[in-house]
């Protein structure tokens, strides 16, 4: 926690964060375990979020309805890590263990975040210092109901066996006394199962892909060094990602994206270890390729691409104030094996940032896609006000290209439509009115926001499918249409209760108060939940043993893009109903804390949801993890 | 799922009550139940032999936490169906309701996969291996003598195959209670 305290006063002093809300998640004070670590923090941040292969979880933050800009920046020990891929909403980003977890910080409404600019809001990865050298392992399976059992032998019911939906084997090692090395691997599998594959009736054209389709693996390789030398602090981060036999579902049964897909990013700190108007300096470069599967009948995809962000930052004082300059530029380029088109994008941004006390902090963004301002100021000790309010140009950033220039997967997309990447009417204005309060005595803490945002130009996403019974394939439009004068008012609340050193107490609700304007972007804001609820009890029986129940409330929402093809009965309903679920943990330690066992059944409410491939989430399932410390024992 | 929802509320509020010093005794033992199949789906399929089951059990910070090792298998009642051999793994957690000098009924909750095998998926090159989710409401009214403890064994026991099965088992067993040296239990801990 000191760690945190820390690293926020950090900010603090870059002057760019004084006012901001932010939420904390400090793994050790949860024990429920999830998929991954993206879901435990849009599960923590009480965002809406969707997956459909329990990997890759696809979140709306805070602020956002829309589908073209909806995914938060990334930050990992203050290196900007490139989470999306081809500008795509494949939000990915390394599974870090959260033994390696220091904390994890989310912005909740300041859109500038070390010299960048993110108006999705951000997360900051912050992993741990260990002071001795550290190999800690962990390994974990998840079972999920359903298995045909004996009843595979039911000709009726043939199909193949699925033993497990996912295990996870995590390592990671600490020598802080070499370049403070702290380094990462992590391998997971994945197995997907669906009612469709059991049930003869269903079994057409699209399901029948599914059976066969063993399972997703992936592995996360990190290594993080420091070098202190005279003059300057410098921070290396490298990243690698392998998705072997990856198959990316979306949310239509029928669409799958069979690929390969490497990842390799490196990323560079520069900051001054004496008093300097130069404050920081950020360098990343990643290269990630993307090619069909050996073997695949179709070879539909041979993407690669190639990312170079850069930020600067400039702290000047002057008597009580403080004048912050921040220059950033991200570099895209795209090429595409199979048709040889090549795209190059790059995106420049100045920020000019005025901090004092008394009058508050402005900063000015202007850029070759983006002009806008944020202003912040403490109104009272505890309560906050955020105005802000931007344009921006989303031919930046080049969203639909690989939707329109690949077949992807078994859908055929329309390319005959607008392309938001060559047109530069595509411009989201928006505004954003915000108060925020933060409140801690103890035993309680108490975070409240309440937020308006009204786009005066909103450009929306229309996707519309229609299935080609002849072909068995899918065609699909995108339709892009400008909106305006539309917005929704939101709200957040966290609650911790601390009554005891025994029983930890967790409540968050967030949602939507109400969203306005004209039918079509109502009707695209449904793949939103309106409310999510979610309340943890702790008790701690002694310091190794705890037990922890978790209740989750999922409000109704629609999965828009499947209400054109209902009529047909291979695909399945539009509605998702309300989803409730309830999560039970017991987590002891022994042998000196060297030794972690965690059992957890997940999703005790529910019973199989069939709707759609989203619907294995929300499936009860068991899971068992055991994490070894070697070196020290577990903090 | 309500049964044990409400089983898991239930041993919140009695998990403060620390039953003895972790790890401080082990009891080992077996037992010998009767399992009855309560889903006609697969009772009309297949008949189950005796459980023959490897019980232990050990004071745990909140109540008494053990495990439990299964066998059973499915014999077919027709010529379409084969054998199926099925092996149980569970973790148990429990505490005494009641406890006199001779007496104790212990009421628990065991959560675990179970394995199943069966021939024809060897033969037609099948996956051959199933595990599947479970857990099992348990009685045990349990008579001591000395270090001998002689308990019944009554479980209700919900398996969430694709066809959800329940099963009853309802037997008896034996028990050897073994202190466990300080030194150990500290080790553990």
């Amino acid at each position: 926690m000191s760690r945190t305290l820390s690293l926020l006063l950090f900010f603090g002093l870059l002057g760019q964060q004084t006012y901001a809300q932010k939420k904390v998640l400090i793994p050790h004070e949860s024990i429920t375990p999830f998929y991954n670590l993206e879901e435990w923090i849009f599960s923590n941040a009480g965002w809406s979020y969707d997956s459909y292969d329990l990997t890759s979880f696809d979140p709306f933050s805070k602020y956002s309805v829309n589908t073209l800009e909806k995914a938060p920046m990334l930050f990992i020990d203050e290196h900007k890590y490139h989470d999306s891929w081809l500008s795509q909403d494949l939000f990915d980003f390394p599974d870090i263990t959260l033994n390696l977890i220091d904390s994890v910080v989310i912005n909740q409404n300041s859109s500038f975040k070390n010299g960048y600019h993110a108006p999705n809001g951000s997360i900051h990865i912050y992993t741990k210092k260990s002071p001795h050298n550290k190999v800690q392992n962990e390994f974990g399976l998840i079972n999920q109901i359903n298995d045909p059992g004996p009843l595979d032998q039911d000709p009726d019911k043939g199909t193949v066996n699925i033993e497990r939906i996912k295990s996870i084997s995590r390592t990671n090692i600490f020598l802080p006394d070499f370049f403070s090395t702290k380094f990462l691997s992590t391998n997971s599998s994945y197995t997907r199962t669906n009612r469709i594959i059991y049930d003869r009736e269903f079994n057409s054209y699209l399901p029948k892909r599914t059976s066969g389709v063993a399972r997703n693996r992936e592995t996360d390789l990190l290594l993080s060094n420091r070098f202190i030398l005279n003059n300057f602090d410098i921070r290396l981060l490298n990243s690698f990602n392998y998705k072997n036999t990856y198959y990316l579902w979306s949310p239509l049964a029928g669409i799958e994206m069979p690929a390969e897909h490497k990842k390799l990013q490196t990323s560079l700190l520069l900051s001054p270890t004496k008093k300097s108007y130069f404050k920081q300096s950020h360098l990343s470069f990643s290269f990630a390729t993307t090619d069909s599967l050996q073997g695949a009948s179709i070879h539909n995809y041979g993407l690669d691409e190639i990312k170079l962000s850069h930020s600067s930052s400039f702290l000047l004082p002057i008597n009580e104030s403080t004048i912050s300059v921040y220059v950033n530029n991200t570099f895209y380029n795209w090429s595409d094996g199979i048709t040889g088109n090549k795209k190059s994008l790059n995106d420049v941004n100045l920020i000019i940032g005025y901090n004092q006390d008394e009058i508050g902090m402005l900063n000015l963004v202007g850029g070759n896609h983006t002009l806008g301002f944020e202003y912040q100021k403490k109104l009272r000790k505890t309560l906050s006000l955020n105005i802000s309010s931007y344009m921006k140009n989303l031919n930046g950033n080049g969203y639909s290209y690989a939707l329109w220039n690949q077949r992807l997967g078994y859908t055929r997309l329309n390319r005959d439509n607008h392309s938001v990447t060559n047109n530069s009417n595509f411009v989201n204005t928006y505004s954003i009115a915000e108060v925020s309060s933060s409140f801690s005595r103890k035993p309680y803490q108490i975070n409240w926001s309440l937020f308006y945002k009204h786009y005066w130009k909103f450009v929306l996403t229309d996707i519309d499918y229609s299935f080609k019974e002849s072909e068995l394939q899918l065609d699909s439009d995108i339709i892009y249409t400008n909106e305006k004068n539309v917005g929704f008012i939101g709200f957040n609340l966290f609650t911790l209760v601390n009554p005891s050193d025994k029983i930890l107490l967790k409540s968050s609700v967030s949602g939507h108060l109400y969203r306005y304007g004209n039918e079509l972007f109502t009707d695209n804001t449904r793949n939103i939940n309106r409310l999510i609820l979610s309340h943890s009890v702790q008790y701690r029986a002694d310091k190794n043993a705890i037990i922890e129940i978790l209740f989750k409330y999922l409000s109704s929402k629609n999965i828009v893009e499947f209400e054109s093809l209902e009529s047909n009965p291979i695909f399945t309903t539009a509605d998702v109903r309300p989803i409730y679920l309830l999560n039970a943990t017991a987590k002891t330690w022994l042998f000196n804390r060297s030794l972690g066992l965690t059992l957890a059944l997940r999703n005790l409410l529910n019973s199989t949801e069939s709707y759609n491939t989203n619907g294995q989430y929300y499936n009860m399932s068991i899971s068992v993890t055991a994490s070894l410390a070697i070196g020290k024992k577990h903090e | 799922m309500k049964i044990l929802s409400t089983l898991l509320f239930g041993f919140l509020f009695q998990i403060g009550a620390l039953q003895a010093q972790p790890f401080s005794e082990l009891e080992i033992g077996f037992s010998g139940s009767h399992a009855s199949l309560q889903s006609t789906i697969y009772s009309e399929r297949w008949g189950l032999t005796i459980s023959k089951s490897f019980h232990a059990r050990t004071p745990f910070y909140f109540g008494i936490a053990g495990f439990n090792l299964d066998f059973f298998t499915y014999e077919t009642k027709n010529d379409v169906n084969m054998d199926v051999i099925s092996m149980n793994v569970s973790s148990y957690f429990g505490f005494h309701m009641y406890e006199n000098n001779i007496f104790r009924l212990s009421p628990g909750l065991l959560i675990g996969v179970q394995r199943t095998d069966s021939e024809i998926r060897h033969l037609s090159g099948k996956n051959n291996i199933e595990i599947e989710l479970f857990y099992s409401a348990v009685l045990e009214p349990q008579l001591r003598f000395s270090k001998v403890i002689i308990f019944g064994d009554f479980q209700f026991r919900r398996i969430f195959n694709y066809h959800r099965q329940d099963i009853f088992f309802y037997g008896v067993g034996t028990r050897i209670h073994l202190p466990v040296p300080r030194k150990v239990s500290e080790f553990i801990k």
